[in-house]
């Protein structure tokens, strides 16, 4: 008896596998029409795009133009492994789609070296982009990217927290962080959210706290191998690193970035040192948060506290895609910040979405939003400079900053270890 | 005598069956959390959940596209399942039938197979993908999957082959048989339970595939359960709530052919065709 | 064993080896040969797209490679510790479900069930129960150690971390093979030796365990060279840290593949990886091999 159940069980999967194979080729549902149809009345253009929190938003701005017109199918493919690892895969077998996601500054430097993709300083957005940020999507003078959206790195807080705990002041230099910690501290709220254990996040913080003390030649010089990450100034960076060791909680290596959001969002910390993805979750753990926003302060002068706000994703455009026009068609839509219905508004509306790289009236109400806002308008941001070293340099900052934090490396073997670590890369 | 022997059966299951509790206890963690709201995980992991929240599921199945992926996979995996099955108990018969140096030679061969990570020939199989026009194809999928699979099946199927007595095959010899005969209907029915392990390792290993769908295949249309169970999941970020639920509905398929094998694996043929 | 089967059908067998040679060799051994060894022998930037023929160095280089070296060490002390670990337990649960127990389908399920879920879910309900569960615990029962505990602060506690969690996803899929190995065992066999009074332990020794040899071979090699590949856990579970202390080889190999894309340098280090597990491999199954009976 059993035997007949199972026999009928594996029948009833090959029938329903037989029956996918028929399946599989003409889907019922409204997604990717024909390909490689003969007759194919619309021009598919495909961006792959990286799994992010935003994601579902790219299909919502696709959705909505291919209910514009009928002439192309612009098709969004989210990459849900590793995307590195897709990039490599394509770029090894020539097999490039026609819009991709890519890194700013050092890959879309590579890209355009190696003729991959194409020159875009004669499309619309060209001139709409704010100044700061033109290097990240440039090589040799051209634009060879859209940069697609902005990402903010700095201090979050929590506005009714800092309330609570009498600050009245966003601290500007390295002393006044110390007396905002200190506040904090005697009302028993844990300052900062650790998320120590995800690498990634203490690379940015280093390259937000590096930012601050490298002269201007100094990523040429490590580009170059004969920089280094030690300078006079390192013991700003490093002293702002202990003040985060201090002010922590207890075991703050077992949180990892999931766990140090959660509890930026939920109250149990005053503070994160992140970006506006952070927040992508907070909503659903607390929708009343209150979050504001500060540039990171880890020096002795005001005017150095800058927001560090770069090009978190660009656009490239394959040149040897088969439909270039109607490529370059979809990334006018894409970059169209006067559709107030169109990708933008699909992508970059929301609380803790990146904004866009040029202006754009956004509905996002929150009080972060508005202190960035205030950033960019006056000035007052520097890049990402981790961006514009080595491909690579995450990995080996990262951990070395692990190690400070664990306690296993003191300041000169980190600063050691990034060295090395960032000169093998340039072999 | 009888009631004691009840209890001891009894008393040795109850044993059995907590310490196998014990032992899934964090996978019991997961789906429990599956029946919570995103904000709910987020905060009290561990607690039960307050109600029977199932928007979870259907918002997962229906941002994964559920229906369709689950056909693709499906049809992957049973064709997948049978290719590797097939040529790994043919090359495994093979092996153990032929003797001394070459029968070990391809043994070895075969084998070592299963040392090589997937990161390793990516490149060059993403390269040869594009040449032979595999890319996004299904067929490319069963093929590269079956051709890694056979490492394993014939390592498992000349393992197992050993336990059949040569005596059989020769008598059937003897009596007039054709080899091909003696392979299918006396040597396969008697690694029944190996072929049913391995079906559900293979079905196991397509099933939850990740690196190598995401690499050939790019059509929304043609793509697998897991490729877009892991949409939900970002390098800065994870929306746990819609990965725990799309997790346990792709677990469901596995799960029940794993117990529905049970009964393959252990119906004891084996003891039974000596005498 | 009679030769008289094999003089008889030779071409048979050797016809029968085609088809696993040629979906094996075009999926497995052509990509390796004719992609992953040439490879290693350049020094290559997948990215930066520069190619040029550079010998043995990548290989001379990897030596002094601390990073890769610390990986060695821990991915063999991982090896160790989680393939004997398993291994002990999949056989003692398969032993012990072998027996007269009820419900043995479902027990058996439970201990497959962690085999199904994939790296990411493993890591992240385990980083729940290591850095809450646990302290939870830990205040409980009043055992100080167990709640102020950190178990991703320091690299030794880290490596304990992964190898916990290894051990208890391998368990299942070991435990599978020890099941069907045990069914391979004749009962008229078993019901002989505790005829003459073999029972317990040295039943289990003495007959069960060398009828079972071929199942251990398999379970030993897998075990091995799963441990080797050891990829998925050490990601998502620690990411490698704190400080690469628990970056495996596959981890180290990966980071150097598609972090710096250093794709010529990653695929020396991959042959060097399949040159070592291939050496130990070798040896187990001599050892194993020469221990299996053929009925």
């Amino acid at each position: 008896m059993r035997k007949k159940v199972i026999s009928v069980l594996l029948a009833g999967l090959l029938a329903i596998g037989l029956t996918g194979c028929q399946g599989s080729g003409e889907p019922k549902k409204e997604g990717p029409a024909q390909q490689s149809d003969s007759s194919g009345d619309k021009v598919p253009v495909k961006l792959v795009v990286w799994s992010s929190g935003a994601a579902e938003n790219f299909q919502k701005g696709a959705d909505v133009f291919n209910s514009r017109q009928d002439e192309i199918d612009f098709q969004v493919e989210m990459q849900t492994g590793d995307y590195n690892q897709y990039l490599g895969a394509k770029v090894a077998s020539d097999d490039l789609p026609d819009l991709f996601f890519l890194n700013p500054y050092s890959q879309v430097q590579q890209f355009a070296e190696n003729d991959r993709i194409l020159d875009l300083s004669d499309q619309a957005f060209s001139s709409k982009i704010y100044d700061s940020v033109k290097d990240a999507y440039s090589y040799d003078g051209k634009s060879y990217a859209y940069p697609m959206c902005l990402e903010m790195l700095g201090i979050y807080y929590n506005v009714d927290l800092f309330e609570e705990a009498g600050i009245t002041q966003i601290p500007k230099t390295f002393a006044q962080m110390e007396e905002v910690c200190a506040k904090l501290k005697e009302k028993n709220i844990t300052p900062f959210a650790a998320t120590y254990k995800d690498g990634w996040t203490l690379n940015h913080l280093f390259s937000c706290l590096i930012g601050n003390t490298a002269d201007d030649t100094w990523v040429q010089d490590m580009n170059a191998g004969t920089g280094s990450f030690k300078n006079e100034r390192s013991n700003e960076v490093f002293r702002f690193l202990d003040l985060m060791k201090d002010n922590s909680g207890a075991n703050y290596m077992d949180a990892d970035s999931t766990a140090g959001f959660n509890a930026f969002a939920s109250g149990e910390a005053a503070m994160i040192a992140s970006g506006e993805f952070s927040l992508l979750n907070a909503e659903s753990v607390n929708p009343d948060l209150n979050v504001g926003l500060f540039a990171i302060p880890n020096t002795d002068d005001e005017a150095d506290a800058k927001l560090d706000v770069d090009v978190g994703i660009c656009i490239a455009v394959n040149k040897k895609s088969s439909h270039l026009q109607e490529t370059l068609k979809v990334l006018d839509y894409i970059s169209d910040n006067t559709d107030k219905e169109g990708w933008m508004h699909c992508t970059a509306d929301t609380m803790g979405a990146a904004p866009a790289a040029m202006e754009f009236e956004t509905q996002v109400a929150a009080q972060y939003y508005k202190d960035y806002t205030a950033y960019m308008e006056s000035g007052n941001s520097k890049p990402w400079i981790y961006l514009q070293l080595p491909s690579g340099i995450a990995d080996v900052v990262g951990p070395a900053v692990q190690g400070y934090f664990a306690g296993s490396s003191d300041m000169e073997q980190t600063l050691q270890s990034m060295d090395t670590g960032c000169k093998e890369l340039l072999e | 005598m009888i009631k004691n022997q009840k209890t001891f059966t009894f008393i040795k299951t109850a044993l059995c069956f907590l310490f196998g509790l014990l032992f899934i206890l964090p996978v019991l963690l997961i789906v429990m959390n599956a029946l919570k709201p995103n904000g709910e995980i987020l905060t009290s992991f561990i607690s039960f959940p307050s109600s029977l929240y199932l928007d979870n599921f259907a918002q997962a199945m229906e941002t994964m596209n559920f229906g369709v992926v689950f056909k693709n996979t499906v049809f992957v995996t049973v064709c997948t399942v049978f290719l590797s099955g097939t040529v790994s108990f043919f090359g495994a018969y093979g092996i153990s039938h032929l003797k001394g140096k070459a029968s070990d030679r391809f043994y070895i061969l075969f084998v070592l197979g299963q040392i090589i990570p997937f990161h390793t020939v990516m490149i060059p199989i993403s390269i040869m993908a594009t040449k032979l026009n595999l890319n996004n194809t299904h067929l490319g999928l069963i093929l590269f999957n079956s051709g890694f699979f056979t490492a394993f099946g014939i390592m498992t199927y000349v393992g197992f082959l050993k336990t059949v007595p040569r005596e059989l095959e020769e008598a059937a010899a003897i009596d007039g048989a054709a080899p091909f005969r003696i392979m299918m209907q006396i040597v396969f029915p008697l690694v029944k339970s190996t072929s049913v392990t391995l079906g559900i390792l293979f079905f196991l290993w397509t099933w939850n595939d990740l690196l190598l769908p995401n690499i050939l295949i790019s059509d929304g249309s043609l793509r697998t359960i897991t490729v877009n169970l892991y949409m939900f999941k970002s390098a800065t970020n994870a929306q746990w709530n819609l990965l725990i639920a799309g997790l346990v509905v792709s677990m469901v398929p596995i799960i029940v052919i794993y117990i529905a094998g049970q009964k393959y694996i252990t119906s004891g043929l084996t003891a039974g065709a000596i005498k | 064993m009679s030769d008289f089967l094999y003089r008889k059908n030779k071409k048979f067998y050797l016809a029968l080896l085609l088809p696993a040679l040629v979906l094996y060799g075009g999926a497995l051994v052509c990509p390796l040969l004719f992609g992953t060894l040439p490879y290693s022998f350049l020094n290559w930037n997948l990215m930066k797209g520069k190619r040029s023929f550079t010998g043995l160095t990548n290989y001379i280089r990897l030596f002094s490679d601390e990073k890769f070296i610390h990986a060695v060490c821990f991915t063999i002390l991982l090896a160790v510790i989680s393939i004997l670990f398993s291994n002990l337990l999949a056989f003692a649960v398969a032993f012990m479900l072998d027996q007269n127990v009820r419900a043995k389908g479902v027990i058996r399920s439970f201990f497959f069930i962690p085999n199904i879920i994939s790296g990411v879910m493993v890591a992240f309900v385990w980083s729940f129960i290591f850095t809450n569960a646990i302290p939870n615990i830990g205040q409980l029962l009043h055992i100080d150690a167990l709640s102020n505990i950190s178990w991703f602060g320091n690299p030794r506690m880290s490596m304990t971390a992964v190898v916990i969690v290894t051990a208890w996803q391998s368990t299942g899929f070991l435990m599978m093979l020890y099941v069907a190995g045990l069914q391979t065992i004749p009962k008229d066999v078993i019901e002989a030796a505790m005829l003459d009074g073999c029972v317990g332990l040295s039943k289990i020794l003495k007959i069960q365990l060398p009828l079972l040899m071929p199942t251990v071979t398999i379970n030993l090699f897998v075990s091995i060279a799963g441990a080797f590949k050891s990829f998925d856990i050490p990601l998502s579970l620690t990411g490698g840290g704190p400080a690469n202390s628990t970056q495996t080889i596959a981890l180290n190999i990966y980071t150097d593949a598609f972090g710096a894309y250093k794709t010529g340098y990653a695929s020396a280090k991959s042959m060097l990886l399949f040159l070592i597990v291939a050496a130990i491999a070798f040896f187990q199954l001599r050892i194993t091999r020469k221990r299996e009976v053929q009925m």
